[in-house]
C-alpha cells in the first residue's frame, strides 16, 4: 500500500461469508505466491494488515515531521513578532521570553501534527470529496467479505489460475467486474 | 469449576516466592540507607538535624504516592472495565501496602513535630506573630490539624488497600465470579474517591506547607503527576522481573506496551503541570509567588537540579518513548524507568529540600523579607523607566532595549544579593548521603512488596471475567 496502488480496470474476486474463511483464503492464496491487490470487509479486521503483508503505516512519520514543522514555524514567527519586527515590552519580559512562547509552540504543533496528518490520510487512502470508489461488489458493505485481483496485466492462464486459487480457498462466488 | 479456556496455564508459576539476588539487593540497599540516615543524623546536626529529617520526609512522601497510586490504577481500569490489567492486578495491589511502613515514618514525624525534635515546619510552627500570612492560615495549619489529618488520611489509605486488596484475593474462592467482579467496581469506586481527595490535601499539608508564605492551585495535581510516573517505572521493573523469573508467562510486549503508554502520557501529563506552574509564577511576577523559583534558582545546585529535572522528565521521556518498538522494548523500558525513578526523586528534591534546610528559621524569615523587598524595588525602577519609555517615543525601540537591559541588571543585582545569602543559608546537598536513604528506601519498598506478592497467588483465577481478554490482550 505504501508504493501506491495501482487501479486496473478489470477484477476478478471471490466472495466469502464469515471472517475466518476470508482471513484462511488469504494465507492459503498468499502461500502460493500470489500478491492480493484489495481485500473487502464490512468492518475492520484485526491483524489483517500483517496477514496480506502490508508495511506499517509511516503515518506517524509524517505526524513526527509535521509537527516539528509547527514547534520551527510557532518559534520563528513568534520570534520575529517578538524580537525582531516590533520589540513591545510586557510585564518587563525580555522580548524573548521562552516560556511566554512555550503555548504557542504547543498550539502550533499539535494544530500542524493533526490537520497535516488528517491530510496525509485522506491522500493516502483517497478518501477526499469527488473521489469514486472501485468496489467490486456492494455485498462488501453489508455482510460478505472479498478478495479482489486486478487483471489489467495478467494473461488468460493467470486469470485461470487465480480462478482455481480462489475456489480452492473456499470462496463462495466467483465473478469478474470491469470499471469503465 | 470447569473452566473452558483452552489456553495452558502453568499452576506452579502462580506462586512466588522472595528469595535469591532481589532480596539480598533489597537487603543491602536497606542497610546503606540506615548507614546513611545514621550518618545524616548524627554527622550533620545543624538545624534540628534538617538534613537527616528533609530526606526522610521527602522519600516518605515519594513512596507513599508510590504506593497509593499503584492501586489506584487497579481501581481506575476496574471501575471502566479495563481488561488488558487482570493479570498484573494483584501485583500492583501487592504495591499498596507499603503505606502500612509510610504510617510509621508519618506518625514518627508527627511526633517530632509535637516534640520539637525537627524544624520540618518550623515556618508555621514556630510563627512570629507579625507573620499575618501564616495567621490567617492558622485554622488549617496547626499542630492539631496537621496530626489529624496525617493519622486520619494514613487509616483511610490503608482501609482502602487492604479492601481492594481482600476483595481481589476473595475472588479465588467466589461463588459467582462475574457477580464478585461486578461488585469490584463500587470499591474501586471509593478508592478513587478517596485518592483523589487525599492526595490533594496532603499534598498541601505536607509538602506546600513546608513555606507557607507559598502556594500554588495545581499543587495536587502535579504530586499526582509525578508520583504516578514513578509508579509506573517501578511497575515496569517488576513485571519484568517477574517474567524474567518466569512469573506472569502470560505478559507480553502488549500488555508493556500498556504501561509504557501511560508512563508516556503521565510524562507528558506531568510537564504540562511543571510547566504551567512555572510559566504563570514567571509572567505573573508577584514576589510572594517568585520567591518559591527564586529560592530554587539562587542556590547553584537547585538551578542545575532543575534543568536537569526537566530534561529527564519530559525531553528523555518524550523522545524516548515516542516510537512504537521502544514501547514494546523490555530492555529499553526498563533502562527509562530506572532513570525516571531517579528524576522524578529529583523533582520532590526540589520541592522539599530548599526550606528546611534554610540555615535557621529566623534567618530565613529575615532574608525572605530583604528578598523580597531587592524583588520590590527592581520592579519599581522599571516602573519608573517605563514612564520614561512612554515620553521617549522618538526611539521607542532603542529606549526599550535600555530598559530590558537594565531590568536585566537590576534584577541581576536582586539575585546577586541574594544568592550570598543563599549559598550560606542552605545546608542541603546532593551527596552520598542522599543516595543512601533513596536506595534505603527502595530496598525497603521492594522488600515489602515482593513480600506481599509471595503470600498469594501473583495471577487472578482463571474464572475471573476478564482474565482471557488479559491474556489475549494484543495490538
Amino acid at each position: 500500500m505504501n508504493k501506491g496502488k495501482k487501479e486496473h480496470k478489470n477484477y476478478i474476486y471471490g466472495i466469502y461469508s464469515h471472517e475466518d474463511n476470508f482471513l484462511n483464503a488469504i494465507d492459503s492464496i498468499r502461500s502460493n505466491g500470489v500478491e492480493i491487490d484489495d481485500a473487502y470487509s464490512p468492518f475492520p479486521v484485526h491483524g489483517i494488515d500483517e496477514k496480506l503483508g502490508l508495511e506499517e503505516t509511516q503515518l506517524h512519520t509524517a505526524g513526527f515531521v509535521l509537527g516539528l514543522t509547527g514547534t520551527f514555524t510557532a518559534l520563528g514567527v513568534i520570534t520575529w513578532i517578538s524580537f525582531i519586527n516590533y520589540p513591545t515590552i510586557f510585564g518587563g519580559k525580555p522580548f524573548w521570553g521562552l516560556p511566554a512562547f512555550v503555548p504557542i509552540i504547543f498550539e502550533l504543533t499539535i494544530l500542524m501534527a493533526a490537520v497535516g496528518m488528517f491530510f496525509v490520510y485522506i491522500k493516502r487512502n483517497e478518501l477526499f470529496p469527488g473521489k469514486i470508489p472501485l468496489m467490486v461488489d456492494e455485498r462488501t458493505t453489508d455482510d460478505k467479505f472479498a478478495l479482489a485481483f486486478g487483471t489489467d496485466d495478467m494473461s488468460s492462464d493467470n486469470v485461470d489460475k487465480i480462478k482455481g486459487l480462489l475456489q480452492s480457498s473456499g470462496a463462495e462466488e466467483v465473478h469478474t467486474k470491469s470499471f469503465e | 469449576m470447569a473452566h473452558h479456556n483452552t489456553i495452558s496455564h502453568d499452576p506452579q508459576k502462580e506462586n512466588f516466592t522472595f528469595g535469591g539476588g532481589l532480596k539480598k539487593m533489597s537487603i543491602i540497599f536497606i542497610i546503606l540507607g540506615i548507614i546513611g540516615m545514621v550518618w545524616a543524623y548524627f554527622g550533620h546536626t545543624e538545624n534540628h538535624h534538617s538534613r537527616f529529617w528533609s530526606n526522610f520526609l521527602l522519600n516518605t512522601y515519594y513512596f507513599n504516592g508510590i504506593a497509593i497510586s499503584a492501586v489506584f490504577l487497579v481501581a481506575a481500569h476496574s471501575i471502566g472495565y479495563g481488561g488488558w490489567q487482570t493479570i498484573l492486578k494483584r501485583v500492583f495491589e501487592s504495591f499498596g501496602y507499603f503505606v502500612f511502613i509510610t504510617v510509621i515514618f508519618f506518625l514518627i514525624i508527627v511526633i517530632g513535630m509535637w516534640l520539637d525534635w525537627h524544624s520540618l515546619y518550623h515556618h508555621w510552627t514556630h510563627a512570629p506573630e507579625t507573620d499575618t500570612i501564616v495567621g490567617d492560615k492558622k485554622a488549617f495549619l496547626n499542630k492539631n490539624m496537621f496530626s489529624f489529618i496525617v493519622i486520619f488520611f494514613s487509616a483511610l489509605w490503608m482501609f482502602g488497600v487492604v479492601l481492594m486488596r481482600r476483595h481481589s484475593l476473595n475472588e479465588d474462592n467466589a461463588k459467582d465470579p462475574i457477580k464478585h467482579n461486578q461488585t469490584a467496581k463500587y470499591k474501586s469506586a471509593a478508592y478513587i474517591v478517596i485518592f483523589g481527595v487525599t492526595t490533594s490535601i496532603f499534598s498541601w499539608v505536607a509538602i506546600m506547607s513546608l513555606d507557607p508564605h507559598w502556594y500554588s492551585t495545581l499543587f495536587g495535581w502535579y504530586n499526582f503527576a509525578s508520583y504516578m510516573c514513578a509508579f509506573l517505572s517501578f511497575a515496569i521493573l517488576i513485571v519484568t522481573y517477574l517474567k524474567y523469573k518466569g512469573h506472569l508467562v502470560n505478559v507480553t510486549e502488549s500488555h508493556l506496551h500498556n504501561l509504557s503508554l501511560f508512563l508516556f502520557g503521565f510524562s507528558v501529563f506531568y510537564t504540562y503541570l511543571w510547566f504551567s506552574q512555572f510559566m504563570l509564577i514567571w509572567y505573573g511576577n508577584i514576589p510572594e509567588d517568585t520567591m518559591y523559583f527564586v529560592k530554587r534558582f539562587n542556590v547553584p545546585l537547585f538551578k542545575v537540579l532543575f534543568f536537569v529535572t526537566f530534561i529527564i522528565n519530559f525531553i528523555f521521556p518524550f523522545l524516548f518513548f515516542l516510537r512504537r518498538n521502544a514501547k514494546r522494548n523490555f530492555w529499553i523500558m526498563n533502562i527509562a524507568a530506572v532513570i525516571l525513578i531517579f528524576g522524578h526523586y529529583l523533582d520532590f528534591y526540589l520541592m522539599v529540600m530548599p526550606e528546611p534546610n534554610a540555615i535557621s528559621e529566623h534567618a530565613s524569615h529575615d532574608d525572605h523579607h530583604a528578598s523580597l523587598n531587592n524583588v520590590l524595588s527592581a520592579s519599581a525602577k522599571i516602573e519608573n523607566e517605563k514612564t520614561v519609555l512612554d515620553s521617549a517615543s522618538n526611539d521607542a525601540v532603542k529606549v526599550s532595549t535600555d530598559v530590558v537591559v537594565d531590568h536585566k541588571d537590576h534584577s541581576h543585582e536582586a539575585a546577586s544579593s541574594h544568592s550570598k545569602h543563599g549559598n550560606s543559608t542552605t545546608l542541603a546537598s546532593f551527596g552520598i548521603i542522599e543516595i543512601f536513604i533513596f536506595l534505603g528506601f527502595i530496598g525497603l519498598f521492594i522488600y515489602t512488596v515482593m513480600t506481599v506478592l509471595s503470600k498469594n497467588r501473583i495471577v487472578p483465577p482463571t474464572s475471573n471475567p476478564f482474565f482471557k481478554e488479559s491474556l489475549n490482550h494484543n495490538y
